[in-house]
């Protein structure tokens, strides 16, 4: 393997790896990051290496500007297991429809993404970072894993300059760093990115499932209200968990809140004919932001791009 | 890596060298689009002509070890070496042309199905030359590399860097399988899996490594652009690369700044 260790200056010895991928994971089951991770951090912040940044041209020229240095790419991950989760059982014959979380489920996601981000705030802290922007957070779902997920949180750590070193965890934002960096001169700080997930079950009432039976063209138009009350229901859960999170944070408002859902329809069978339960997923990400002083009203100046694509 | 000689052709078919030597009398090809092709004009440079380079390349056999997390190093090397040789083709074709560095450079793995271990790397970007001869190449010689539009390429120069290359960081990895006793003890459980965690970690942390690596060889400020990509090639599902890429870039000149920009309201 001479390319690779010419690159690397180092040689693979099966026992040294072994006893290293050990190690690591030892460090990732007490909820840290493997050693390589650490040293990289730690060598990006001593300067001996230039910088790694996942910033565009654009975002990398105003970090001057905006008194912002990037230091280095920082990542998280996790993978986990999600447990077995029953399925509410139902007759499905319930004038009303019902809806219950399936907390197993919730639970994952929210600890596998606790865990990922905390990682991701760990190697930020390693390089002594006081803030990481464009925090995009990723599931994989690979082909070697069955139920398990994978979240990826990336972002790129920066320094800012003028400021005190930073004490304990550095602040985690999915905002760009030319948002960031707005966000500071309008007179705002940000406190930390917010995120939850809520995942419910939701099953038609017999209202709802005649409605949605094999004669539904013939029937006028109308709500189908256990459906709305069921997708409500879960975006409410999701954002008050959100909001629950923002609060204990001490942020007074939270910006760039995105929602991300999916629906998947499970067919269940039973005497009578077959009905189709929802399995409801939402997220919600966010930034928490607080106002650090005096509002600084921006005036923009308004343009109107000529050529402009109609979209 | 290998020593690099800026006058061979070795690697350019005969209708490319024919190609290039009309690129040499004045007329240029290039995919970049107007504003590009104008931001380049802008930065004091002159475009000289498409240039590509491309391999392809057999990849070999690497038995992975069904219960063991560890790079497939065979594989590593073979995706290593098959975009470094890419690269120096295109490299060789800008060299013709007397390029400074070539810009918007693009890099794609193809496959085909008349080839099951093997798939061709393919580099494609455009040359560019400096009007005045003022910004030169890469430290090590070669023109410099970047998949910088043309847009981002006069940002970049504005801010008071310029671009010496696209650093790259491959790291082919087999995932172990997870024991059955262990599966089993945790069945049902919320848990994190730690092997795997691992694992995926190792395989990034590698790719990065070594991109940082060659940024460090070519004496850079920093890495922008950074992209990471994950693949699987066909090796079958436990195996993935990791595939880490950005610029690498200097500062030049004096210590310049952009001007404050103006927050803008776009109504259009």
């Amino acid at each position: 393997m001479g390319l690779l260790d010419s690159l690397l200056g180092r040689g693979a010895h099966d026992d040294e790896a072994d006893r290293r991928r050990e190690d690591d994971v030892a460090r990732v089951e007490g909820g840290s990051i493997p050693l390589a991770a650490e040293r990289r951090m730690r060598a990006l912040a001593s300067g001996a290496t230039g910088f790694t940044s996942g910033l565009s041209v654009a975002d990398f020229a105003l970090c001057r500007e905006a008194g912002v240095r990037p230091v280095g790419q920082a990542m998280g991950s996790s993978v986990y297991q999600v447990g077995w989760q029953s399925y509410p059982w139902s007759t499905g014959w319930q004038p009303d429809g019902l809806g219950f979380e399936l907390e197993t489920i919730s639970e994952a996601w929210n600890r596998a993404r606790g865990l990922a981000l905390r990682r991701l705030a760990e190697e930020a802290e390693l390089a002594g970072c006081h803030a990481v922007v464009d925090v995009t957070f990723d599931d994989r779902r690979h082909e070697f894993l069955g139920g398990e997920i994978e979240i990826v949180v990336n972002g790129t750590a920066v320094v800012l300059d003028g400021e005190p070193p930073v004490q304990g965890q550095p602040v985690l934002t999915d905002l760009s760093l030319p948002d960031f960096a707005l966000l500071r001169r309008a007179g705002y700080d940000a406190v930390g990115v917010v995120a939850a997930t809520s995942v419910l079950y939701v099953v038609p009432g017999s209202a709802t499932r005649r409605l949605t039976g094999g004669w539904q063209r013939f029937q006028p138009n109308q709500e189908l209200t256990d459906y709305t009350a069921g997708l409500y229901a879960a975006r409410e859960q999701a954002l008050a968990r959100a909001n629950h999170e923002a609060w204990r944070s001490g942020a007074t408002a939270v910006v760039g809140v995105s929602l991300d859902q999916d629906i998947a329809v499970r067919e269940v069978d039973q005497a009578g004919g077959s009905r189709e339960d929802l399995i409801v997923t939402f997220h919600v990400i966010g930034t928490g932001i607080v106002q650090r002083g005096e509002h600084r009203p921006l005036h923009p100046q308004i343009v109107v791009r000529q050529g402009a694509a109609r979209s | 890596m290998s020593t690099y000689d800026p006058t061979s052709v070795e690697g350019i078919p005969e209708a490319g060298r024919a190609r290039l030597e009309q690129n040499k009398k004045g007329l240029f090809t290039s995919d970049l689009s107007v504003s590009e092709f104008l931001l380049v004009k802008e930065a004091g440079f002159e475009p000289l002509g498409l240039v590509v380079g491309s391999s392809i390349f057999h990849i070999g056999f690497q038995q992975s070890n069904w219960s063991k997390s560890e790079e497939m190093t065979v594989l590593s090397e073979a995706m290593y070496t098959a975009r470094e040789l890419a690269m120096t083709r295109m490299e060789e074709e800008a060299d013709q042309l007397g390029a400074d560095g070539i810009v918007g450079v693009r890099l794609d793995v193809g496959r085909y199905a008349w080839g099951e271990n093997m798939a061709e790397f393919i580099a494609i970007g455009t040359a560019i030359r400096h009007r005045d001869g003022e910004l030169h190449r890469a430290p090590n010689g070669r023109p410099f590399t970047s998949d910088l539009s043309g847009q981002d390429f006069w940002t970049l120069l504005q801010s008071g860097h310029r671009p010496v290359g696209m650093v790259l960081g491959s790291c082919v990895y087999h995932v172990a399988h997870r024991g059955m006793f262990k599966a089993l003890r945790q069945a049902g459980q919320n848990v994190e899996l730690p092997n795997f965690t691992q694992a995926l970690y190792d395989a990034r942390e590698l790719a990065m490594e070594r991109m940082q690596a060659e940024a460090q060889e070519l004496q850079a400020e920093g890495i922008v652009g950074v992209q990471l990509h994950e693949q699987n090639h066909g090796w079958g599902s436990h195996v993935i690369e990791f595939f880490a890429v950005g610029t690498a870039i200097v500062p030049y000149g004096d210590d310049r700044r952009i001007p404050t920009p103006t927050p803008v309201l776009d109504l259009s």
